[in-house]
């Protein structure tokens, strides 16, 4: 069941996805200039790149198979069966808590953001933390919300029984 | 280290991109405020929208009036020069820039995101009580609700971060014109090439 309209939804995607490339460009843009003035900032560059994309593929492999489904309890339950579903949501939450590690670990001095390709770096950054933010958004809107508590997998709907079994309570 | 042409060029697209993008999200998100009834995080947002705008237009004259500038003149008197533009447009424009900044800060604190979740919380501990009265039809629209909630308080995280995006964006485009200031602790404003003493944004006005 959705929460918006098709229209609503294409357009979300089509933005998500558009906003996926244009970030992709950007981190191309500063590739040089990073790796001759900033080495360091360009690996991180690279390493949140390469999460941002493991991220985005599991999140479209999530809402492809969701979207079009009424969730209820029973097929969230059939989706979280599918080995590859089950995968990528762990990927997804993986890679989400990667990128958010990676980005707290980093900010920049005031005199380096003097330097207009470590602001644009910056500028690149909050667009990663934005897609993420907008990628629960649409989870939300396919009725998805799932998180890795103890290595376990977990999400809304799920039966009782399995939680308490699975975690241990 | 003043941008190329092409680099400048190729960030100026990228702002605009990320402009447009934030127009659309924000759009959609006040849709979605008022279908939840969420008036005092709507005004909110509204404001924060306009402090958005509002710094943008902002770097836009601060933009033109480095173009009146000419090319010629050095990264390490450009500054200055912008300060130096008659009728004090250069100073102010840089200064509206700064404050822009500012008031998106303070934009941001203004809606209150928790106030959503709240909401969303509120909704999703009703939908028992709804099911437990046999009313399926209040339970099916209270689970949603909480779905769309839980939505907006994303969009919201986005947007704070999109607007921040977008005021890196704006400093990487001005610093790449050779253009560097800021606020002084007693915000006095400040600038490479101002030859006041380094105390004097500590002297109490």
């Amino acid at each position: 069941m959705m929460l918006c309209s098709r229209t609503v939804w294409l357009r979300l995607s089509a933005d998500l996805k558009s906003r996926q490339s244009q970030i992709d460009r950007l981190s191309v843009s500063l590739e040089e200039p990073l790796r001759i003035h900033h080495p360091e900032l360009q690996l991180k560059m690279h390493r949140l790149m390469h999460l941002v994309r493991a991220s985005a593929t599991a999140f479209q492999l999530l809402v492809d198979r969701a979207h079009p489904l009424k969730l209820d309890d029973d097929n969230i339950q059939a989706l979280f069966a599918q080995p590859d579903f089950a995968d990528a949501a762990r990927a997804y939450d993986a890679s989400r808590a990667a990128i958010t590690h990676e980005l707290q670990l980093w900010e920049p001095s005031e005199s380096a953001k003097c330097d207009a390709h470590v602001e644009m770096a910056l500028s690149l950054f909050r667009q990663c933390e934005a897609l993420e933010s907008d990628q629960a958004r649409a989870l939300s809107l396919c009725q998805l919300q799932l998180w890795v508590w103890d290595g376990v997998l977990h999400y809304t709907g799920e039966p009782a029984d399995a939680t308490s079994s699975e975690t241990g309570a | 280290m003043i941008l190329s042409s092409t680099q400048t060029k190729r960030f100026g697209a990228d702002l605009n991109r990320q402009l447009a993008s934030f127009a659309r999200s924000a759009s959609q998100l006040q849709r979605d405020l008022r279908h939840l009834k969420q008036n005092d995080v709507l005004e909110g947002l509204t404001k924060f929208v306009a402090a958005v705008n509002s710094r943008q237009e902002a770097f836009s004259t601060l933009m033109s009036l480095n173009a009146a500038i000419g090319s010629n003149v050095s990264e390490a008197e450009r500054t200055k020069a912008l300060i130096d533009l008659s009728d004090h447009k250069g100073g102010s424009a840089a200064y509206d820039f700064l404050e822009g900044e500012t008031a998106i800060k303070k934009a941001v604190e203004g809606f209150d995101g928790n106030r959503v979740l709240l909401s969303r919380a509120a909704s999703y501990s009703q939908v028992k009580a709804a099911e437990d009265a046999g009313d399926k039809a209040l339970a099916k629209k209270l689970e949603e609700n909480s779905w769309l909630f839980a939505g907006a308080h994303h969009a919201l995280e986005s947007l704070s971060r999109q607007a921040e995006s977008i005021a890196s964006a704006q400093w990487a485009i001005v610093h790449g014109q050779g253009l560097h200031f800021w606020q002084g602790r007693q915000k006095w404003f400040r600038y490479v090439g101002d030859d006041r003493p380094a105390t004097y944004d500590c002297v109490a006005s």
